[in-house]
């Protein structure tokens, strides 16, 4: 809808900027044209007008030079009817500088043939007003036509843009559910691109497919591995202390198999969560001694700081669990996998921001990628036999809970920080 | 003996040395020069093919004579837009420097006296110039046309003769931009008053289609007998048009302009039906004027060539100009053209004469008809 909204308003742009354009255009036109056909106009007239001058100097020359018997007189006003002239007269150089001259005419003064010594003819017709050739009717054309040319060219650009440019990216994004579009009609560019994307949408449902299967297949491998070892040395020699042994770890591994099931699960559909007033810190200690038990290196330091003991909060404490457990873990892998002295992981309660209580977990492992945001992404782990699911299920259920996931740099462990963050909700200290 | 031999042979070998010259063709350069109206085509350009025709048959005619005499024509034809007057100028002086001995000038009077303005020092004659200016230049420039006082007064005789005792009433309505017109005009006052003829008014006009408007009250009050216009044809023309149905019973004289049968605007225009009247002119119809002088008559006696040869004024006046060229040159033998301005100068007046009078047109229902001539 958002995004409709935007072409539409682009769309809108295009045709306001076009019709500006056209606007300019047409007054740019018209003023050309107007000041053109005003000044090729203002030509014949001075042209036309020095032609009838001379032709009626040649005549009242002629007739000058007969002598007393010449009528110039007559034949000057016959002219002047004939070629329409608002004034033609004749006589010496003094008598024709003499005639005062309107700016509103245009004059033409030419001396007469033979008698140039002596005479000259001067001549004038009223000038064309530059309002002739600057009217609304140029004004009308010059638009009409620009209109005509500019909404041409956008009804074709619409028409072509439905066509060539909408459906096809519609059709594209078809493509991601792994249709197969017919697209021998588009142009050559879009084309390749829908190839491209297919290509690329079948690598990553191929990848999808194989990380994620890898990943929880390895999670599963590694707990029946721990259950079929204790089962095995039960089996060896059925002793008091190995039957207590395969009991707990059937005790602790099982809860992290179902919770490896229900992770897959919850990665591919809305999580819901029910929230109960209870003790967060309760919850919290639930996942350490959990994240504990999974722990496999020893030599990991891991404190918590200004944790209450008591911290009552509207929250689902199963699906919390399950959050805390699993950026624990990953922390706990992370420092190991780094394999470095400082191995530390450290949990702090904080409690300065009015509105969220926050939970960060910070370790000193191998850190988080560039854009730490983009380990949230489906299949982006952080381990390298891990499905890719774990963080972005808890991302889902802090979510769901009207909190933030947020990931960081750790810039005291020099590693990843996490931290979430609850909504403060009936809260009770 | 021998001596006496000796001398015949020395003589004979003389005569072919120091006699050839004598025997040499020397080419006389004339130039034509015609005003021709661009806005009626067709009758301007029947008007040239006719006075090119008029001119090479004259040149046919007087070319064995030429030749006896040691000389031969070299014409050259210049025609002109007759609404730019000053072109005659400009041709005639560019007549007068390519070295033409005589120029043959336009029939306009006011086209003529430019002519002469342009070639000063060159002999020119005109055809048919009759402005009184005309008649008072030197005797380099002439002109073969009937004097207008001679041709009002035999106008005005006739007119006279037609509505016997009556006391005849006139106005005049005259081209003021045609000198000829206006001199007629003149001329035709002066006999009627003679003849105690009313002058009622005197229009002036310029232009082939002028607004009389003004006129029709005076004219339907008045009545006037005779109306004269002694304008060109197509102006005559259209003043007749208008003016007959204002007074039907106005009698038309003109002068030397209305043309003929053949040419013009008066005869046969169809707005004229009805209208009738008088003009005079120093030409009769061609078949009866060729017989007045000695190239005309060469051309009746061959019928096909008399049949052949343009009936108009201008043609006729032509081959009697080159005529009296030929009895000019023939008679004075000038060895160039200083020598043949002087011989004109001298004995020009004494060729270059009109030898037909005045003849008399009617004009009835519309028709021009010749009348008769008189000397």
């Amino acid at each position: 809808m958002i995004k409709a909204k935007r072409l539409q308003q682009f769309v809108l742009s295009s045709w306001l900027i076009s019709g500006l354009m056209a606007v300019v255009a047409s007054l740019l036109l018209f003023s050309i044209f107007g000041y053109y056909s005003y000044n090729q106009s203002s030509h014949i007239s001075q042209k036309e007008l020095n032609e009838k001058t001379q032709t009626a100097a040649r005549r009242i020359s002629g007739e000058l030079l007969i002598g007393p018997r010449g009528s110039p007189d007559a034949v000057a006003l016959q002219l002047q009817k004939e070629f329409n002239l608002s004034e033609l007269h004749f006589g010496s150089f003094d008598d024709i500088q003499s005639i005062k001259r309107g700016s509103d005419f245009l004059y033409s003064e030419v001396k007469m043939p033979f008698l140039e010594t002596k005479y000259a003819v001067l001549a004038s017709v009223p000038k064309s007003s530059i309002w002739n050739h600057f009217n609304i009717v140029n004004l009308l054309i010059c638009c009409g036509l620009i209109g005509l040319i500019v909404g041409s060219g956008l009804f074709f650009q619409t028409k072509h843009f439905n066509k060539h440019l909408i459906k096809p990216i519609e059709s594209l994004v078809e493509i991601s559910t792994g249709d197969k579009i017919a697209c021998e009609h588009w142009p050559l560019e879009l084309q390749e691109i829908s190839q491209k994307l297919n290509s690329s949408f079948q690598q990553r449902e191929q990848a999808v497919y194989s990380q994620m299967a890898r990943g929880v297949i390895h999670d599963i491998k590694t707990i029946l591995q721990s259950l079929q070892v204790a089962a095995d040395l039960a089996n060896e020699s059925p002793s008091e202390a190995r039957l207590q042994n395969l009991l707990k770890v059937s005790k602790t591994k099982l809860p992290s198999l179902l919770s490896i099931i229900d992770t897959t699960l919850d990665g591919s559909r809305e999580v819901s969560v029910s929230p109960q007033t209870s003790n967060l810190i309760e919850t919290i200690n639930r996942s350490i001694e959990t994240s504990k038990t999974l722990l496999v290196a020893q030599n990991i330091s891991f404190r918590t700081e200004r944790l209450p003991d008591l911290f009552m909060l509207a929250h689902d404490s199963v699906q919390l669990e399950r959050v805390f457990t699993n950026l624990l873990k990953n922390a706990f892998e992370a420092v190991d996998a780094k394999n470095s002295a400082d191995k530390s992981v450290r949990l702090a309660f904080n409690l300065n921001d009015k509105d969220f209580i926050g939970i960060t977990i910070e370790d000193s492992g191998i850190g988080l990628p560039k854009n730490p945001d983009s380990v949230f992404r489906l299949l982006k782990s952080t381990k390298a036999h891990g499905s890719g699911l774990g963080l972005l299920v808890s991302r889902k259920i802090v979510d769901a809970h009207g909190g933030h996931l947020i990931a960081a740099h750790s810039h005291d462990l020099k590693g990843a920080k996490f931290e979430v963050k609850i909504p403060r909700k009936e809260t009770t200290l | 003996m021998e001596k006496n031999r000796l001398i015949k042979i020395y003589t004979l070998f003389s005569l072919l040395i120091f006699g050839f010259p004598a025997l040499a063709i020397t080419s006389v350069k004339i130039t034509f020069m015609e005003a021709l109206a661009p806005k009626d085509t067709t009758s301007s350009e029947r008007f040239q093919k006719e006075y090119e025709y008029a001119i090479q048959t004259a040149k046919d005619l007087t070319k064995k004579k030429l030749a006896d005499c040691g000389y031969e024509i070299s014409d050259e034809k210049t025609f002109y837009d007759a609404s730019d007057t000053l072109q005659a100028l400009e041709k005639a002086k560019a007549a007068q420097s390519g070295g033409a001995w005589l120029i043959v000038g336009p029939r306009r009077s006011n086209h003529y006296l430019l002519t002469v303005k342009g070639a000063d020092i060159t002999p020119t004659v005109s055809v048919m110039a009759s402005a009184k200016e005309v008649y008072d230049l030197d005797a380099l420039h002439l002109t073969l046309a009937q004097s207008n006082a001679a041709m009002a007064e035999v106008l005005s005789s006739e007119v006279k003769a037609i509505f016997k005792n009556k006391k005849i009433t006139y106005l005049s309505v005259v081209s003021e931009d045609c000198v000829t017109c206006v001199d007629f005009a003149e001329s035709f006052d002066k006999t009627a008053a003679k003849l105690k003829f009313k002058k009622l008014s005197e229009t002036k006009i310029t232009g082939e289609q002028p607004d009389i408007s003004v006129l029709k009250v005076f004219i339907k009050k008045n009545k006037p007998d005779v109306v004269l216009l002694p304008n060109y044809s197509k102006v005559s023309s259209y003043l007749i048009g208008k003016i007959a149905p204002w007074s039907p019973k106005t009698f038309f004289v003109g002068g030397d302009g209305w043309g003929d049968s053949k040419y013009g605007f008066v005869h046969h225009s169809p707005q004229l039906e009805g209208a009738n009247g008088m003009t005079v002119k120093g030409f009769p119809p061609a078949d009866k004027g060729l017989a007045y002088f000695d190239l005309g008559k060469e051309i009746l006696k061959n019928p096909s060539a008399a049949s052949a040869f343009p009936a108009s004024g201008s043609a006729q006046a032509l081959l009697k100009v080159i005529e009296s060229t030929v009895n000019l040159l023939c008679e004075n033998k000038p060895k160039d053209k200083t020598e043949f301005t002087q011989a004109f100068r001298q004995h020009g007046r004494s060729h270059f004469v009109n030898p037909w009078g005045v003849s008399v047109f009617r004009l009835s229902d519309g028709e021009v008809i010749f009348d008769k001539t008189v000397r």
